[in-house]
């Protein structure tokens, strides 16, 4: 039996206006369901949707229209208590460990924030306590509970925002970009532990980073953005091993391999695109990858392709695998 | 050899700041010959940005090379090189590209005359012929419609263009050796193979050596014949590219790889880290750099600083473990 869906988006779409009524569809009607104890890796290249998917999914900005589902409950529904209770359940991890903790507070005052909005102690000391007990989750030790945020090295700080995420009990976790910022040796030590932390707690994870590699290593399933829509959503090997968007098969045959023979292999076939991304203002109704795609028919430029299952959910977009 | 280009000997960096005297680079020696590509390895902090800019003399206060450091350019040694001597070399023999594109250009320029800025400087010849060149070079890198893009400014261009202006500029007086400093770090991936095909056909092209300033090891696999991996401001292995990917010495090389997922693997369990972080380079301790954080770590490792050794050609080590494969033999 198949765990129950914690997080579903049905049709999201955030429109930005511009000036001169232009439109800027961030994101764009985008579905998606995650089961409890999976990691959904959302990917795409700089500017195509996958952050700001990631903060309207969970209510930070107002979405235009669509349906957010926590626990097949629509949180537009919610009121005061349960709005309070859903934003325990759902926390987020940022990517820079540097801007996104405070310079001015102790290290016990940032992770106990969640803490003392919520009330979840009765006396200081069951606060410290429990300040203690979340950084020893994240292999800190009490000594830095004192300290200020500048004191910490970048794996550090990451690890303090982990565990300011996890002092309210989580059940849901956005984490946007949370390794991109840090050193090699360090990323392997922070995925290590929210892999952990996934099993140990049943956390449910929406990873959102442009590192394929990283995505395959973390990820029970993938969906693949390109300006501001889901072009492709698969389970993870079925996607990087079977993959039908020509979208998602050029930006796979990008990703260097550390190994010289085998990066010669890569590189001899490597599907190579032609320009850069569009700006993603006042699209027509066309395919948004047909201007770049090596592959694309008459159709494309006429009719946006729907996300269609192909079989084994294996989700794709493109007129050309409908046909097939 | 009589085909080196660039010799680097003892190199030391110091920068002097209130809270002490950090040893950025601690003892660099390394050459280069012509035509190869070199690529230095390394976290943030370990000194290869320095190491980098100093063969270009491009340290500044706080920061200082120290006296008995050679660095040796066809025989010259640039440290004793006159301010007018440098004027020559910077972007003459040797241009640098960096990470951020949008801030080593000139927001206030239009991209073709700071091609042609660099053109004139080193070259008598008329200003329109300078110009055609820096179309020539604009459509060299690969920027379609040079002519249009020649008139507009950075912030008119993307993030890849404006990396692929950097290179025609590097690349205007046919310099013999190219410093990359994380040239696509910066960019997303499907460019970032666009720039690094440019760099490898653009090698071929003029043979100009390239010194590769890097912290991905796809991207090292790509263009490398050598590579220099540094930890705490010294170089703990250098190899060829080879020594390095399918035999590494060094257990800091090892864990580098270890800690990199491949993208054509299955997804495996777990990861394996390195433990801690890099030490602090003010009071750096007398062993190796990396002792406090090796799996291998002995007593000696914490004291003194490990000899380097030799293996296949051209293949050095900086650890104590081979100390003993050494006495072994013996």
């Amino acid at each position: 039996m198949e765990n129950e869906v914690i997080f579903e988006v049905r049709h999201l779409k955030k429109h930005f206006k511009l000036e001169r009524g232009q439109v800027l569809k961030a994101v764009d009607d985008v579905s998606f369901a995650i089961r409890k104890g999976e990691t959904l890796g959302l990917v795409g290249e700089s500017g195509c949707g996958k952050t700001t998917c990631g903060r309207t999914g969970i209510g930070i900005y107002e979405k235009t229209s669509g349906e957010i589902l926590f626990k097949g409950q629509d949180i537009s529904t919610f009121k005061h208590q349960q709005l309070k209770e859903y934003k325990k359940k759902v926390q987020m991890i940022f990517q820079d460990p540097y801007a996104s903790l405070d310079p001015r507070m102790t290290v016990a005052d940032i992770v106990a924030e969640g803490l003392d909005v919520h009330k979840l102690y009765k006396n200081k000391a069951e606060r410290m306590s429990k300040v203690y007990e979340l950084l020893k989750l994240v292999d800190l030790t009490s000594e830095h509970a004192g300290r200020f945020v500048h004191e910490f090295s970048g794996g550090q700080r990451q690890r303090i925002g982990i565990a300011r995420a996890l002092a309210v009990q989580p059940e849901f976790l956005v984490l946007d970009e949370p390794i991109s910022a840090l050193d090699v040796s360090i990323q392997a030590q922070v995925v290590n532990m929210l892999m952990n932390l996934q099993k140990e707690m049943g956390l449910t994870y929406l990873f959102i980073a442009h590192d394929m590699a990283m995505v395959r290593h973390i990820s029970t399933k993938v969906a693949v953005m390109y300006m501001g829509k889901i072009v492709e959503m698969a389970e993870t090997n079925e996607l990087f091993e079977n993959p039908i968007h020509p979208y998602t098969k050029s930006l796979l045959s990008a990703i260097p391999i550390p190994d010289p023979l085998a990066e010669e292999k890569r590189r001899q076939s490597q599907i190579t695109l032609e320009g850069e991304v569009l700006s993603p203002i006042n699209l027509g109704a066309e395919c948004s990858f047909c201007r770049r795609c090596p592959s694309k028919a008459a159709t494309c430029q006429h009719s946006v392709p729907s996300l269609i299952d192909i079989g084994g959910g294996h989700l794709v977009a493109c007129h050309n695998a409908a046909r097939t | 050899m009589a085909n080196e280009l660039l010799k680097v000997e003892d190199l030391k960096v110091d920068y002097h700041t209130y809270a002490g005297i950090v040893q950025a680079v601690r003892g660099v020696s390394f050459s280069l010959e012509k035509g190869k590509t070199l690529a230095i390895v390394g976290e943030s902090g370990c000194g290869k940005s320095v190491t980098a800019r100093s063969i270009l003399k491009l340290i500044h206060e706080p920061g200082q090379i120290d006296k008995s450091s050679k660095i040796l350019f066809e025989g010259k040694d640039v440290n004793s090189f006159s301010a007018k001597e440098l004027q020559s070399y910077r972007g003459g023999d040797v241009s640098i590209i960096f990470q951020d594109a949008m801030a080593s250009l000139n927001p206030t320029m239009t991209v073709g005359k700071q091609i042609v800025e660099n053109i004139l400087h080193h070259n008598k010849m008329k200003k329109t012929d300078a110009k055609k060149r820096a179309v020539e070079l604009l459509s060299l890198v690969g920027i379609t419609d040079p002519e249009r893009r020649y008139k507009q400014y950075p912030h008119e261009l993307s993030g890849g263009m404006r990396q692929r202006v950097m290179i025609a500029i590097a690349f205007a007086n046919n310099p013999k050796l190219l410093i990359a400093d994380e040239p696509t770090t910066a960019l997303d991936v499907t460019i970032q193979s666009q720039i690094m095909e440019l760099l490898r056909s653009l090698k071929n092209e003029y043979g100009s050596s390239i010194i590769l300033i890097t912290h991905d090891l796809g991207v090292v696999a790509g263009i490398a014949d050598e590579v220099a991996v540094m930890y705490a401001g010294v170089i703990v292995e250098h190899g060829s590219a080879k020594d390095i990917f399918y035999n590494p010495k060094h257990p800091y090389t090892k864990a580098l790889h270890e800690a990199v997922p491949r993208v054509d693997n299955k997804r495996s369990d777990t990861l394996v880290s390195i433990a801690g972080s890099p030490p602090d380079l003010i009071n750096p301790n007398p062993g190796c750099p990396f002792s406090s954080r090796c799996k291998h770590c002995m007593n000696i490792c914490t004291k003194e600083m490990p000899p380097s050794y030799s293996f296949d050609k051209g293949h050095e080590a900086s650890c104590w473990l081979h100390a003993l494969d050494e006495s072994e033999f013996k």
